[in-house]
């Protein structure tokens, strides 16, 4: 026994022995998880990090008119909602908000990722050209969504001078950066996106993860923010082209009493046709049983408008709450869908003197979204307003994804459209004008204190 | 020389005759107490000729016959002079010393590679004996070392910051790496649990203070080291048995130590917030929030389900109840702890052995958590080829077993409100429950067939099962070789493993399983249920398991001249410890059996039955993970000493180790250490008779510490499986960071040891100064960069400090009286630091100790409203979001440091025929603590709640009335109360109070049955002890009816009191 023990021990010395000579004793990983991320499946590792990467901004839901909130629900909200919501004094913001944290998160991850590829030499396969496409459809979309935040609406003849937002493009810590002009921020989104539609492929693996018509898509969102309606219609039809097909309501199981989200599954297959790709944002104040969905929207919807019953929990009392997210799961789903995609193109198409064709884009997706049998397809001779009913559509089927921010910004820049926003909370009255500074919000004061770039005005 | 304590037995026995004037030749033997041989005693006969006895004990002597004065002594031991009447007939001598519990410097100490006479030593190291640690009853080793040495601390529950080590040799000298000093155990590191070890089976603990001293283990060493040193067997002794077992009596822990709102103003609160609509969102949430039974209450009497006066007499009842009582009698108990040691030792001519077993049985004073450990130790030399070549063999094994099925006081809540009427049973002893969600719902749900919803604590105590068994075991062998008279190799190696399994069976019959199953059970139309969590228990199982090797060669030097001497060690060093560890999750467990059933973790879209609307995913709670450390080390050390006065020491080391993702170069770290000593005692000059022992020790060096968490390059590390998607994916821990460095602690000590005359008064003092160098600090980030913050080598600090140890004897005669003091002074700050953090409260703050106290400028309370005030731009103000901001060190008042500038402790024997008494008081002071207090806006509800969750007792000192601000500092119930006033009291100056207080630590008794009686064969010692704990607090600085260490702890540590007998044959 004794023998066989220290016979044991010295075969243990004579292999650490040999095993410590060696050069690489020390070159082994001290943590089995830990990577220097060098390779493809490394940066897709990295880009599938999805509670950092498929996160969006919960700022616009909050602040936009699809939420109302009783005092109660207000009272008893955190600083920053209470900002958001009331459009207050202060201004949304502040405070450090993961709005901002976030989206730069997802920026820097891209940038790791984009540095790391020109380091791979063999850069011509479709994986690669996937990786690439992937980062740059990531980076474009954070800064999307933070130009939708933290901007004014975009304006070609003012561009040049309103505030952009800082886009770094690689990944060093230590680079100095400074705001630029609005018109340089959304070049760079182009861009990114651009280059991303010719890199990604058909299908992505998953919906956390953008395809061709994902890029496409965000792109038709980006013109249409910029009132380019020729680009964005061209975008839109890009997008189409690859991917069209709509979720049949009929075929939901739908109830206005349980609070069930109706939608297929995007995980693990994307069972939800209309997901391009997919990002969200939980937030408890948004999906609170004290806070409810605009009246005004509620009372939107036809009689016939399987939509109610699928988007909406009548929580009793005139109360309605948001159930609809095609996400799944109790995240508010703002990433891109062929229904948004649509209506854009249905705009699109209005806007370029072609109402019947943008009619029946409406029609293509209203059909899915009534009872079998009970939809009256709109024409011409039945529509007064054909942009009115398009956009009046397109608020009632893109509620509570954050759009209505961009909505708002962009169409208040034409007075037929512009909207004065009111909100009464605890008996007194706040009002957000259009155009108002208010619809860019501040910037976190860690932001400003630290690396000294512009606040944006009260 | 005429103490009791020294025992002299000298035996005759008739030799053979030798001619007058001729040398004879007498023979002898210097033993301990316990007949243990002592080698290397010296025995000096008039001052002339001095021997020292051999490895046996026995020593020769050749001289004239006559009358001699002769000296025996050894180090740790009294001396003893003896006149022995030297002629032919004089027969074997055996001299028994007796050990001196003054003298502990008089030691060999060990580093961990080589055990050196303290007179060699120039850097700073403690020494504790056997006898030392063996006052103190404890299962855990390190628990011994409080109060035993100078400059080491044991920081208390309120001075211990999260995740940093609990205790600290000279402070802490880094922030975010390691705070841990190094274990070590005879050889290698240790770095298992260290509740493992038997502390019956150690010999004595050395601790490495300085950086001469520690800088032999380079790069770990920058938190000190404490090197534990084993018991070994004897060659040439008897079979020897030691027997020890004691039993500790524990105290309940006192739950009203605390100070807590009544059941009464609890009741009234939810009244006031009942008024004010403030459960009115949880009444009509979806998620049929739990309401407490009083909230409950009112309902009933608001909508007229119950009348008025049935209701006010229902909250009547619960207005009189404390919870405390039923804690106190059904989750807590009186400890109890036993302890038994057994161990056998002894040894031949060419072999030794020690041998050992150990049981302990703990009852914690959670009613059924229970710990047990077996150890289990054999230890065996080989001298082989005439003392040429030694091999030793050591096989240490430990197996404990942890109960932690009560989990304590945590769930006693409702909606995250500790209600102090929340009773645990009935009257009758019966169990009640606490809800956890809306009555009605529960009942409801149990009506239509779902599980029982409601939470018994005393039933969940009844079927908890919550194992942990740790195995722990240490092979190790090792080889020394005499290559010649002055050389040595010595080839060390150590295999351990430490194996680790909790198994948390959850049956289905406890609260977190039938809410498991019932949170997603769908009852379909036809009544059956759907249930994605299958019925049955929930087994949880957390394994680990590490493995270490560690291999030493190592070249021993030892060459003395005239004059000179040199010692010197180098070798080479290897390590590697790989750890792994899983966690997995079986549902529908079926403990009989074993067998569990599939669920689905896929899909995240089951319905959540009491949140309509919702879905949720199945936990999988399957994880793993593996990390593996080397290290390679190249070191030496030499000592140098002319005339044995003069003694140069210089040590250095070059560590590398497998650092992630940095550059060849940068993994490795050269850290050297040089000192001096000089005996001035010694010199021919030095003439002070009542100092007759006088040493000057210098030494300056560097330590190291490093933080493997950090890389140069861009890192990121792959997380288990997303909820969301399932995929596995990457997280970036670390921006890239080329110029990453190990941290260094640059030491400079200087000490003085000295002794008067008889050692009547004894001690050192050594003064230190340390400059922590490239520490890792952190640095704010703008957010558009990805990172908020970023670590990397940017803080440094600085330290002074004086550690003092005195020994005295105050009285030797029939009663014996000795001291110990022990003074220890440290001041640490930061020096350098790069995060402009924007709040100084408790930050890191430039100047400052590492761990602070700032708090806000306290105005008192407004006596018209009771609210508090501060100051803005010097006048008052209460202004509160204004208030919180202005928190830069600039506008805060510093309050002090979190952890002792002062501390020790002084300790006290007496011993009196064959009694020994031993009282140790301890001091800490120059330090501050925060008193918590009532806070009226919970963060966690994110609304106001009068202080309901809070629950602290303050609330019934608040300020009612103009007037109240003259008596108490406690501010009003407000409804404009919010965050920032809540922040601005809890951080206000006036709830940050002195921690200085002198405590009455423990007491010892001790009987030898030996030197009152004697004692026959087979017994060479019988002792009987007691020991107490944690008597109490003689004296504090503040008023606050806390205790400063233990101002947040729901009690303080509990009174002990052990009584126990050792006896060795």
């Amino acid at each position: 026994m004794k023998n066989s023990i220290n016979k044991n021990l010295w075969i243990g010395i004579i292999l650490i022995l040999i095993t410590s000579c060696k050069k690489d004793f020390l070159e082994v990983k001290p943590n089995k998880a830990l990577l220097v991320p060098t390779t493809l499946s490394d940066f897709d590792a990295l880009l599938d990090n999805n509670a950092s990467m498929n996160r969006s901004v919960y700022g616009p839901i909050v602040a936009s008119d699809d939420l109302v909130a009783p005092d109660a629900a207000f009272n008893n909200a955190s600083f920053t909602i209470k900002s958001a919501y009331s459009w207050g004094e202060i201004g949304y913001g502040g405070d450090l908000q993961v709005d901002w944290i976030y989206s730069y998160v997802q920026i820097f991850y891209s940038n790791i990722v984009l540095d790391g590829l020109e380091k791979i030499k063999e850069n011509e396969s479709i994986a690669y050209k996937n990786v690439k496409g992937s980062a740059l459809f990531f980076r474009a979309f954070a800064a999307s969504q933070l130009l939708m935040s933290y901007t004014l609406a975009y304006q070609k003849s003012t561009a040049l001078k309103e505030l952009g937002i800082p886009i770094l493009l690689t990944s060093d810590v230590n680079q100095k950066y400074s705001r630029g002009n609005l018109q340089q921020s959304y070049d760079q989104v182009i861009s990114d996106l651009k280059e991303a539609s010719s890199l990604l492929t058909l299908t992505s693996s998953n919906a956390y993860r953008p395809n061709k018509a994902a890029a496409h898509g965000l792109l038709s969102r980006i013109y249409l923010s910029m009132g380019n309606y020729q680009s964005a219609l061209l975008e839109a039809d890009n997008s189409l082209k690859l991917s069209s097909k709509l979720i049949d309501y009929t075929m939901l199981t739908l109830n206005p009493l349980t609070a069930t989200n109706p939608y297929p599954k995007i995980f693990p297959i994307n069972l939800n046709p209309e997901v391009l790709f997919h990002a969200g944002v939980g937030q408890p104040f948004v999906n609170a049983a004290t806070t409810a969905v605009n009246p005004e929207i509620v009372s939107a919807y036809a009689n016939n408008d399987l939509r109610k019953a699928g988007m909406l929990y009548d929580r009793g009392g005139g109360l309605f709450t948001f159930k609809g997210r095609y996400s799944g799961s109790t995240v508010y789903f703002s990433g891109v869908a062929v229904n948004e995609v649509l209506l854009t193109r249905a705009e699109c198409l209005v806007r370029s003197n072609k109402p019947l064709e943008a009619l029946a884009d409406l029609n293509s997706l209203l059909i899915y979204r009534y009872k079998t049998g009970a939809y009256q397809p709109y024409t011409i001779s039945n529509t007064p307003n054909v942009l009115k009913l398009i956009l009046a559509e397109r608020r009632k089927e893109l509620l509570f994804t954050g759009l209505r921010w961009l909505d708002l910004k962009r169409l208040n820049l034409e007075p037929d459209h512009a909207v004065t926003l009111t909100r009464t909370i605890n008996g007194k009255t706040h009002v957000l004008l259009p155009n108002s500074n208010r619809y860019a919000f501040q910037i976190p004061d860690e932001e400003i204190i630290v690396s000294g770039i512009e606040q944006n005005l009260k | 020389m005429k103490s009791l304590f020294f025992i002299l037995a000298i035996l005759l026995i008739i030799n053979t005759a030798v001619s007058a004037q001729q040398q004879i030749i007498v023979k002898g033997k210097v033993t301990d107490r316990n007949q243990l041989p002592l080698a290397g005693a010296s025995v000096s006969i008039l001052n002339q000729n001095t021997i020292n006895t051999d490895s046996t004990g026995n020593f020769i002597i050749k001289v004239l016959p006559g009358n001699y004065w002769v000296t025996f002594s050894y180090m740790g031991y009294f001396s003893q002079k003896k006149l022995i009447l030297i002629e032919n007939n004089t027969g074997v001598l055996t001299i028994f010393l007796e050990a001196n519990p003054m003298q502990l410097q008089e030691v060999e100490i060990s580093t961990g590679y080589q055990k050196i006479p303290k007179e060699r030593a120039t850097g700073s190291f403690e020494f504790v004996n056997q006898q030392a640690l063996e006052k103190i009853v404890s299962t855990n080793i390190i628990d011994r070392l409080q109060h035993m040495v100078a400059g080491l601390i044991f920081n208390k529950d309120a001075t211990v910051a999260s995740g940093s080590s609990a205790i600290s040799i000279r402070g802490q000298n880094t922030i975010f790496a390691n705070t841990k000093p190094l274990v070590v155990i005879d050889n290698f590191p240790y770095d298992g649990d260290l509740s493992n070890i038997n502390p019956n089976d150690v010999e004595s603990i050395t601790i490495l203070k300085d950086a001469a001293a520690a800088s032999i283990w380079g790069a770990r060493a920058g938190n000190g080291v404490i090197v534990v040193t084993t018991k070994k067997g004897n060659y040439n002794q008897d079979l020897r048995i030691n027997f020890n077992a004691n039993v500790t009596a524990m105290e309940r822990p006192d739950q009203f130590y605390q100070s807590k709102m009544s059941a009464a103003d609890a009741i009234n609160i939810e009244k006031e917030l009942f008024e004010k609509g403030f459960y009115r969102n949880r009444e009509i949430s979806i998620t049929n929030t739990v309401l407490s039974p009083v909230v409950e209450l009112l309902i009933a009497k608001r909508d007229g389900k119950l009348s008025a006066d049935l209701v006010d007499a229902e909250i009547a009842k619960y207005a009189l109840l404390d919870n405390r009582s039923d804690i106190n009698k059904y989750l807590y108990r009186n400890g109890f702890n036993k302890q038994y040691a057994l161990s056998l030792n002894g040894g031949t001519a060419t072999s030794n052995y020690f041998v050992s077993a150990g049981y302990d049985q703990n009852a914690s004073s959670l009613t059924g958590n229970d710990y047990s450990r077996t150890t289990l130790n054999l230890n065996h030399t080989y001298n082989l080829f005439k003392g040429k070549l030694e091999l030793n063999t050591g096989f240490a094994f430990n197996r404990s077993n942890t109960g932690s099925s009560n989990p304590g006081t945590s769930s006693l809540t409702i909606d995250n409100f500790a209600l102090p009427y929340l009773m645990l049973a009935g009257p009758a002893g019966n169990p009640l429950s606490i809800p956890r969600y809306r009555q009605a719902f529960s009942d409801q749900a149990y009506a239509k067939g779902l599980l029982n919803w409601e939470y018994s604590p005393l039933q969940e105590l009844e079927i908890a099962n919550d194992q942990t068994m740790q195995t722990d075991y240490r092979l190790s062998t090792g080889l020394k070789y005499k290559i010649n008279s002055f050389l040595n190799l010595n080839v060390n190696y150590q295999y351990g493993n430490t194996n680790s399994d909790r198994n948390n069976i959850q049956s289905q019959d406890t609260y977190i399983v039938r809410n498991q199953i019932n949170r997603l059970t769908v009852v379909n139309a036809d009544g059956t249920f759907t249930r994605p969590i299958p019925l049955g228990g929930i087994l949880d199982e957390y394994q680990s398991a590490a493995q270490s090797h560690n291999f030493r060669t190592q070249l021993n030097i030892d060459k003395e001249w005239t004059k000179h001497s040199l010692h010197a060690i180098t070798g080479f060093e290897v390590r590697e410890q790989i750890g792994e560890s899983n966690s997995s999750r079986l549902y529908g467990y079926d403990e009989e059996h074993g067998s569990s059933k599939i669920v689905d973790y896929v899909s995240s879209n089951f319905p959540i039955y009491n949140s309509p609307g919702s879905t949720a995913a199945i936990t999988s709670g399957n994880t793993q993970s593996y990390f593996i450390d080397r290290y390679r080390s190249l070191f030496g050390n030499l000592s140098y000493a002319y005339l044995k006065r003069y003694v140069f020491t210089a040590s250095a080391r070059l560590d590398q180790s497998n650092l992630f993702g940095v550059d060849a170069n940068q993994k490795g770290v050269p850290l050297y250490a040089v000192g001096a000593g000089w005996t001035i005692s010694e010199e021919p000059f030095y003439k002070i008779n009542w100092l007759p022992e006088l040493k000057a020790r210098f030494t300056y060096g560097y330590n190291g510490n490093v933080d493997k968490t950090l890389s140069a390059y861009t890192t990121a590390r792959y997380t288990s499986p997303a909820p969301n998607s399932n995929l596995p994916f990457a997280v970036v821990i670390n921006p890239p960071n080329p110029s990453l460095r190990w941290e260094r602690v640059q030491i400079i000590n200087a000490g003085l040891d000295f002794a008067t005359a008889q050692k009547r008064i004894s001690g050192s003092i050594e003064f230190y100064s340390k400059k922590g160098i490239d520490l890792i600090g952190q640095a704010t980030f703008a957010p558009v960069t990805g990172i908020l913050s970023f670590k990397g080598n940017t803080a440094s600090t600085t330290g002074k400090g004086v550690d003092v140890t005195l020994n005295t004897i105050n009285v030797q005669r029939k009663i014996s009286w000795y001291s110990t003091v022990l003074f220890s002074y440290g001041n640490d700050k930061v020096t350098e630091y790069l995060l402009e953090s924007r709040s100084a409260l408790g930050g890191i703050i430039v100047g400052k100790p590492i761990l602070n106290v700032s708090a806000y400028q306290w105005g008192g309370l407004d006596p018209q409203t009771g609210d508090p005030q501060g100051y803005l731009d010097g006048k008052l103000s209460k202004d509160y979001a204004s208030l919180v901001t202005k928190d830069t060190p600039d506008d805060l008042v510093y309050m002090g440091g979190l952890r002792p500038k002062y501390f020790g402790a002084l300790r006290n024997s007496v011993t009196y025929a064959g009694f020994q008494l031993s009282a140790n008081i301890s001091y800490r002071l120059g330090y501050v603590f925060k008193k918590n207090s009532i806070r009226y806006y919970s963060s966690l509800i994110g609304a106001i709640d009068n202080g309901l969750s809070n629950g602290h007792g303050d609330y019934a000192l608040r300020w009612k009335k103009p007037g109240d601000e003259l008596l108490t500092n406690v501010p009003s119930t407000s409804t404009t109360a919010n965050a920032n006033r809540d922040s601005f009291y809890a951080n206000s100056s006036i709830l940050v109070e002195k921690g200085d207080h002198i405590r009455f630590e423990d007491i010892t008794l001790n009987y030898d049955l030996k030197s009152v009686r004697g004692l026959k064969k087979p017994f060479n010692s019988i002792n009987f002890y007691m020991y107490a704990k944690n008597i109490g607090i003689i004296w504090k600085a503040t008023k606050a009816d806390v205790d400063p260490d233990y101002s947040a702890s729901q009690y303080v540590p509990v009174k002990t009191v052990a009584a126990g007998l050792r006896m060795n044959f």
